[in-house]
């Protein structure tokens, strides 16, 4: 059983946490200043879920993520760069500038896609434990979803098929408290949603979703036993979204305590807290500034680097040229 | 299905329209074919037209007192009766013909310039290709359209009298049209200034030259195949007859067709024409051929006109970016080195003016610093001269109310 | 050549492609151990098993959206959706999936599924199961459609589409299933996407047809030719990409154009067929181009209300006449 992660494992999730961390409050400052285009959903605070969730995949594993995907990217095996490059719309980008930040994929890394139609990634990551389970590969697709996304009808057509057909699948629902500006007490009658496994006859946990360990164990046992074709699991992670829905976001909806009460337990100094003693503090305080180097030095290419230039895209023409 | 009232022509005398009387019928009540529906008043007298068609009388398009043209649509027969008559019968206020969403379609004859032609997109391209003037015909499909069939019917009909020149040259409408031939350089729109001031009874015809403009015909570098050219599309146009004016190397072509002789040529305008003398500013043709910036080709533009005028501010940037466009320059360099080698006129054409015996005039700038305004004197004595103080090469820029009357004293003297 | 009804042509040419390439995978509603309502699917599930030929619940939206990624994850899934009349249902896959990603991924990926259904009207299934919805789904960017007429084209359209790296939408008639015609044998035997096919050749009016219009534009042909007119039936079959060629050459010929689809008028695939005629071929054209359509109206049950509405041959040689008039 790999549940647990190792200590290399753990720093790893440490260190990706910071450049997530470090893209975040990078992008907050520059669409202050106006350098930034259209809206970008932060994930500050959440960023255990995505790392730790990812943290025992391969490659060959499909994750399909959200609008608010940055942690699940770097998760994932992306570099920040080529993030960076797709969110400032350079043709150095992962998708050469033609997603943005809520729809980047790299199919090498086998992340294919951040998807803003909420509630689509669900049948999409699906989709691909079917194509798994059809090609018999031992390839496992996750779905990481929020709880506005778990209110939609397509939720409940896909995780019915994927427990019906025993797909490869895990869901981890990144339980952040809001469908854009609403509470999820106004938008579903029970507070944990992974009952809802039950229905399907799906196994299903929940956990603290700022301790990237915690996360890591509990989707891990879920890996585990899909890509040993025993079905899917759900693992529903408690968390809080700490800069509002997007950079677009007006504000004022969120009580101040909670979210004090959120940033006292920052999943970053969580992750800190339960390496210090293996590791040492200094060491993680490198890994750290190491960390927001390579965001800055991101930044300072990306944002250097050339413009796509148009193109028509001719493969979906309308007339062919047949005969 | 619906059958058109119309005028066809009101009985051979020369006239483009007619005015409604009366009404026989109400919209909505029977009509036998052959029965008198509506009454018209020609130049003559009333004429009574007959239903074409039996049926109901659908819908009245000319309200008594409205003029009509010769060829439009009076009204509609239906095969049935119609619910929807719209138009009241009594109706004493002339309701306009526009109350119709329809557009009034007038297909058939002689409305010449008058209201639009309605025609199907293959019978516009054929007419176009084989020279038929839509007006002439008669439109057999729905509400008066005009089909190919009646563009094939028209070509196999003989061609109507209008066509031959005109014995007496009325001051209302002339056949023949005014072609005008542009200079060296320019295209179709150096005559924007006079086609306004053209008298309206005329058609203007614009014509780029081989390599210049619009022209679908590359670079010629040699004068004859330039002359070649225009006849050759004069005749695509179908014209048979005509007004000529041309300016500078429009000048010597114009002058070329009259010697050519496929065309009958009725006067001629020259202005500042080439091909009555050897000396041309090869400074300018070169500044035309090789400018690559607007700053280098300004100057030379401005050589063109005299000191009483200038060009516009950027219209050298104007021009070059329409040479760029179409790599104008590069056919410009090709036909001056043929035209122009060594900077001399190949074209000697006085001898051709001589003969002349259609009434020309020839116009020039006395500040013409491209061609020497004393090449007008080469000009025989029955050729009017018309030397213009204060302009330049380009008379019809600087002066275009003094050039425009000159052309249309020739068009209605030719 | 062997004599097949259309759904069998189909049922073969989902079994030759099968059996070439184990990617190739079916799924919907009531397809395995029935067969599928139209019996298009008979004895395949029997043949391949339930992993490759799966009967799913009732979940059209997920099923669409997961022939997506499955398709982008190395499998070239065959999607049956019973009626076009939930092509809606089907619709946030296409539109903001599928259509997207070979583009916005820059080319990290293709998207090589089918999603065949079926659609017409004619057997008295009523509103919701007798649309024609093709101009919606030829809409999407990136997104083929194909509408057979015939058992060989049925065949041959199938099995180009399942070999296609691009979504097709391969759209079926009801009341063609039961149609015997002509199949050539051999599984290599395709029918290239984006070739119509010039069914009865004629000289005085195109009439541009698809799916089963074509045999009401033939009847319509033959009752033109008792006129004296010589009407060129023109199968599109390719709703998307289209033969522009085919469209222009046989315009140039005949210089009248009356397009026939059982779709809505407003915004109808016809409406499209007639805006590229006039952007291509305006010149040609010695009439305006006239569509048959269905009225812009739900489709009614009783049978004569029902056939009111439906395009038909004589409906198609008024709008000849008219074009003619």
């Amino acid at each position: 059983m790999k549940n647990s992660p190792s200590i290399d494992e753990q720093i790893e999730i440490f260190r990706k946490m910071h450049v997530v961390r470090q893209l975040e409050e990078k992008l907050g400052a520059l669409h202050k200043e106006g350098k930034t285009r259209g809206p970008i959903h932060r994930c500050d605070g959440q960023e255990a879920i995505g790392v730790a969730a990812t943290a025992m995949l391969d490659d060959t594993d499909y994750v399909m993520s959200t609008h608010r995907g940055h942690a699940h990217y770097i998760g994932k095996g992306l570099d920040v760069y080529p993030v960076v490059a797709e969110i400032f719309g350079r043709t150095t980008g992962s998708c050469a500038g033609r997603a943005g930040h809520m729809l980047v994929a790299d199919a090498s890394k086998g992340m294919i896609g951040g998807n803003a139609i909420v509630g689509a990634s669900i049948p999409a990551a699906t989709g691909a434990a079917l194509s798994n389970q059809v090609l018999g590969r031992d390839a496992v697709s996750m779905c990481i979803f929020g709880d506005g996304a778990a209110q939609t009808g397509i939720c409940h057509e896909a995780m019915n098929m994927a427990a019906l057909w025993k797909l490869p699948i895990v869901f981890v629902l990144e339980h952040n408290q809001f469908g854009l500006t609403v509470d999820t007490d106004m938008q579903s009658p029970i507070d944990d949603l992974s009952i809802r496994a039950a229905g399907y006859g799906m196994p299903s946990e929940i956990v603290d979703g700022n301790d990237p360990v915690a996360v890591y164990r509990a989707v891990g046992a879920m890996v585990e036993r899909a890509r040993r074709g025993e079905g899917p699991g759900m693992v529903e992670a408690k968390t809080y979204r700490l800069e509002g829905f997007s950079t677009s976001d007006m504000g004022g909806y969120q009580k101040d305590e909670d979210i004090a009460a959120w940033k006292a337990r920052d999943p970053l100094k969580v992750a800190f807290d339960q390496l210090k003693a293996e590791i040492g503090e200094d060491k993680l305080k490198t890994i750290e500034a190491e960390a927001v180097a390579e965001v800055e030095a991101a930044f300072d290419k990306a944002l250097s680097d050339p413009f796509p230039e148009f193109e028509l895209f001719n493969a979906s023409a309308a007339y062919s040229e047949v005969v | 299905m619906t059958h058109p009232i119309t005028l066809e022509s009101a009985g051979g005398e020369y006239m483009e329209s007619v005015v409604v009387v009366e009404w026989t019928k109400k919209p909505g009540e029977a009509v036998a074919e052959g029965e008198v529906v509506v009454v018209v008043e020609t130049a003559k007298a009333a004429s009574e037209i007959p239903a074409p068609h039996s049926g109901y009388l659908q819908e009245i398009l000319f309200q008594p007192g409205e003029e009509a043209d010769i060829g439009s649509v009076l009204g509609r027969i239906g095969d049935e009766p119609s619910a929807s008559a719209s138009a009241p019968a009594e109706s004493a206020a002339p309701a306009p013909k526009a109350a119709d969403d329809t557009p009034a379609p007038a297909a058939p004859s002689a409305a010449k310039g008058g209201a639009r032609v309605v025609a199907t997109p293959l019978a516009r391209r054929v007419a176009r290709e084989r020279g038929i003037d839509l007006h002439d015909l008669r439109g057999t499909g729905p509400r008066g359209r005009i089909k190919l069939r009646d563009v094939e019917a028209a070509k196999a009909a003989p061609k109507p009298a209008a066509a031959a020149p005109q014995e007496s040259a009325g001051p209302i409408r002339d056949a023949v049209p005014v072609v005008f031939l542009h200079g060296f350089g320019a295209d179709k729109t150096a005559w924007s200034r006079v086609v306004p001031l053209i008298d309206r009874a005329v058609t203007p015809i614009l014509i780029d030259l081989p390599g210049h403009g619009a022209s679908d015909v590359g670079a010629i570098a040699r004068f004859d195949d330039v002359v070649e050219a225009v006849a050759a599309e004069l005749d695509d146009k179908g014209i048979t007859a005509a007004h000529l004016v041309g300016h500078s190397l429009g000048g010597g072509v114009a002058l070329a067709l009259c010697g050519l002789g496929r065309i009958a040529v009725h006067s001629l305008c020259l202005i500042a024409p080439a091909g009555l003398g050897p000396e041309i500013n090869g400074g300018f043709l070169d500044g035309m051929a090789n400018a690559r910036s607007a700053e280098t080709l300004e100057p030379w533009l401005d050589a063109m006109t005299g000191d009483d005028f200038a060009l516009q501010s950027g219209y050298a940037r104007t021009v070059l970016r329409q040479w760029q466009a179409r790599d104008t320059q590069k056919t410009l360099a090709e036909m001056a080195e043929g035209l122009f080698p060594g900077n001399t006129q190949s074209m000697r054409l006085v001898s051709v003016l001589a003969d002349l015996a259609i009434p020309a005039k020839v116009l020039w700038g006395l500040d013409d610093r491209i061609i020497p305004s004393a090449h007008a004197f080469s000009a025989s004595a029955g050729v009017g001269l018309h030397l213009m103080k204060g302009a330049g090469h380009v008379p019809h820029m600087e002066q275009p109310a003094l050039t425009a009357r000159l052309i249309n004293e020739l068009a209605r003297a030719g | 050549m062997a004599l097949m009804r259309y759904a069998e042509a189909l049922n073969a040419a989902l079994r030759e492609e099968m059996t070439r390439d184990p990617s190739v995978f079916l799924f919907g509603e009531d397809i395995g151990r029935y067969g599928g309502v139209f019996k298009v699917t008979r004895g395949l599930q029997e043949e391949f098993g339930f992993n490759r030929v799966r009967d799913t619940p009732i979940s059209e939206q997920a099923m669409t959206a997961m022939a997506v990624t499955a398709a982008m994850t190395g499998t070239r899934p065959v999607l049956e959706i019973m009626y076009a009349d939930f092509m809606p249902l089907t619709l946030d896959a296409l539109v903001n999936q599928a259509s997207i990603y070979e583009y916005i991924w820059n080319g990290q990926v293709k998207m090589p599924f089918v999603l065949r259904t079926q659609g017409g009207g004619g057997a008295g299934a009523a509103a919701q199961h007798s649309k024609s919805l093709d101009s919606m789904v030829a809409h999407i960017p990136g997104i083929k459609v194909v509408a057979p007429s015939t058992p060989a084209d049925a065949k041959g359209l199938l099995k180009s589409a399942i070999r296609d790296d691009q979504p097709v939408v391969f759209l079926e008639h009801k009341l063609l299933y039961n149609m015997r015609g002509e199949v050539p044998e051999g599984d290599d035997v395709l029918v290239p996407l984006g070739a119509a096919s010039v069914t009865r050749e004629g000289t005085d009016v195109s009439i541009f047809a698809t799916s089963r219009m074509v045999h009401e534009s033939l009847k319509a042909a033959d009752a033109l030719a008792e006129r004296g007119i010589s009407a060129e039936v023109v199968d599109l079959r390719s709703l998307k990409p289209l033969d522009l060629n085919a469209i222009k050459k046989s315009i140039a010929k005949t210089n009248n154009a009356v397009v026939v689809n059982e779709g809505w008028n407003f915004c109808g695939y016809a409406a499209e067929i007639s805006a590229t005629i006039m952007d291509f071929c305006f010149d040609d054209l010695d009439a305006p181009v006239a569509r048959v359509t269905m009225p812009d109206m739900p489709i009614p049950y009783s049978e004569p209300l029902e056939m009111a509405v439906l395009p038909n041959a004589e409906k198609i040689v008024a709008a000849s006449l008219q074009t003619l008039a």
